[in-house]
């Protein structure tokens, strides 16, 4: 009971939901309510994963373990936003000045670093993969868009030279939907497996 | 330039100066501006989660709720319960249920948005390139529209068989067994050209927003140096 309760629950679920497809109007209260549930509990999930966050760097401290100063940044702050959160409001202007002035700034410019990092890694690609057809076409693909990117080619509209770049500009569709086809075969059988039973991601033993 | 401006300036700069100071070697600055980041959106999830979905969606309607919708929070109580529950070790069957449930809605939502969302629109993408309507449907040259939608079909059919790892069941293993099929191979050096080309678009893509973030910050740093000095 312990085991096909759960299972009986995951395909339960699944199937209501799966039905809710056919059957929009009927089971659309049941859905919003099955979803508003998978929100908290995802929401719950969430905080339960910050505390766990927490409780390494709690321990980290305690134990004065390497990294412990760091961790004591990552604790003092998160302890400020939150208690200034919960006593101000997110739309307080204090609030929203101190998260904002600290995540854009930085997250900004961690991807600034990331161009530095990205051009570093494209200059190598040749010599970590050799000339291959997937490097060979990164490479001119990557140098192509760059180069249409920065709009000197606008060749007039109706000529043959527009109709070319069209088409060259649109080749990288087939790519992007063949990787999103099988993305979707992949979701569908993963999910399929889950609603049959086969995997059960909530079990412990399988 | 007020005080208010001028201190969230300077922790604006601050931290663009510790981060990319990485581009000299890892340093302490920018492992301090790092586990800052870590610390203040963890923070601000904590409250976002609490005060967006715990409060609205399960505090409230137990606290301030008609009895009806007392009734219908029991449900995803009890499981928010056993979802707390289970992270204690002694306890821990008790988490497989709620886990089950997400597992269950995550699993029917994949299915159905993978096949109304995604295969579908994209499979009659591929097809309709074929429609003779479409060749005529804006002005140009019907057969660079044809030789579109082959190069869409073929890049499709390339880009899937490249990902194509199954192997035909045989009962007594031969040497041959591990070769695939010629045509499947062919696609396959095709699919891969197809690959490159989408991942060289998407990495040219990520290089220019990346690019443009360091003019960004190094546009702020410039601008507020010069507000600083007096400057309008």
């Amino acid at each position: 009971m312990k085991k096909i309760f759960p299972i009986f629950i995951a395909i339960g679920t699944g199937l209501t939901v799966l039905a809710g497809y056919f059957f929009t109007l009927q089971l659309a209260p049941v859905l919003g309510l099955l979803i508003n549930w998978g929100i908290v509990l995802v929401g719950l999930a969430g905080l339960i994963g910050i505390g766990y966050l927490l409780k390494m760097h709690v321990t980290r401290v305690a134990k004065q373990q390497k990294g412990g100063f760091y961790s004591v940044i990552v604790l003092v702050t998160f302890l400020f936003t939150a208690v200034a959160g919960f006593i101000l409001t997110p739309e307080d202007a204090f609030f929203r000045n101190w998260v904002l002035n600290i995540i854009i700034p930085v997250e900004t410019s961690l991807l600034a670093l990331l161009a530095v990092t990205l051009l570093y890694g494209s200059l190598f690609i040749i010599r970590s993969r050799g000339w291959t057809p997937m490097s060979v076409s990164f490479l001119a693909s990557a140098l192509a868009s760059l180069v249409f990117s920065l709009g000197y080619l606008s060749p007039q509209a109706g000529s043959v030279a527009a109709d070319w770049i069209n088409f060259i500009r649109r080749l990288p569709i087939a790519g992007i939907r063949g990787i999103l086809i099988g993305m979707a075969l992949g979701g569908v059988i993963v999910g399929v497996r889950v609603l049959l039973a086969m995997d059960r991601p909530y079990d412990g033993d399988k | 330039m007020s005080m208010q401006e001028l201190i969230w300036g300077v922790v604006g700069l601050l931290l663009t100066v510790m981060v990319l100071s990485y581009l000299i070697g890892d340093n302490l600055f920018f492992r301090i501006a790092g586990y800052i980041l870590v610390g203040v959106t963890a923070g601000f999830l904590t409250v976002l989660v609490t005060r967006q979905i715990l409060w609205p969606y399960l505090i409230q309607p137990v606290a301030y709720g008609s009895w009806l919708e007392r009734l219908w929070v029991l449900i995803p109580l009890v499981l928010a319960l056993l979802l707390v529950i289970g992270q204690f070790k002694r306890f821990e069957g008790a988490g497989r249920v709620p886990l089950a449930f997400l597992a269950g809605l995550t699993a029917a939502i994949a299915v159905g948005g993978s096949v109304f969302g995604t295969l579908i629109p994209q499979m009659r993408a591929v097809v309709d390139g074929f429609a003779p309507s479409s060749w005529y449907a804006t002005p140009g040259r019907p057969w660079m529209r044809i030789m579109e939608a082959v190069f869409m079909l073929v890049g499709v059919l390339g880009t899937l068989s490249y990902f194509h790892f199954g192997r035909r069941r045989r009962q007594e293993h031969t040497p041959g067994d591990e070769e695939r099929p010629l045509f499947l191979e062919v696609l396959k050096k095709v699919g891969e050209i197809f690959i490159g080309v989408t991942l060289g678009t998407v990495f040219a893509g990520i290089f220019l927003s990346a690019l443009l973030a360091m003019i960004d910050r190094i546009e702020f740093i410039g601008d507020f140096i010069f507000r600083l000095l007096g400057g309008n």
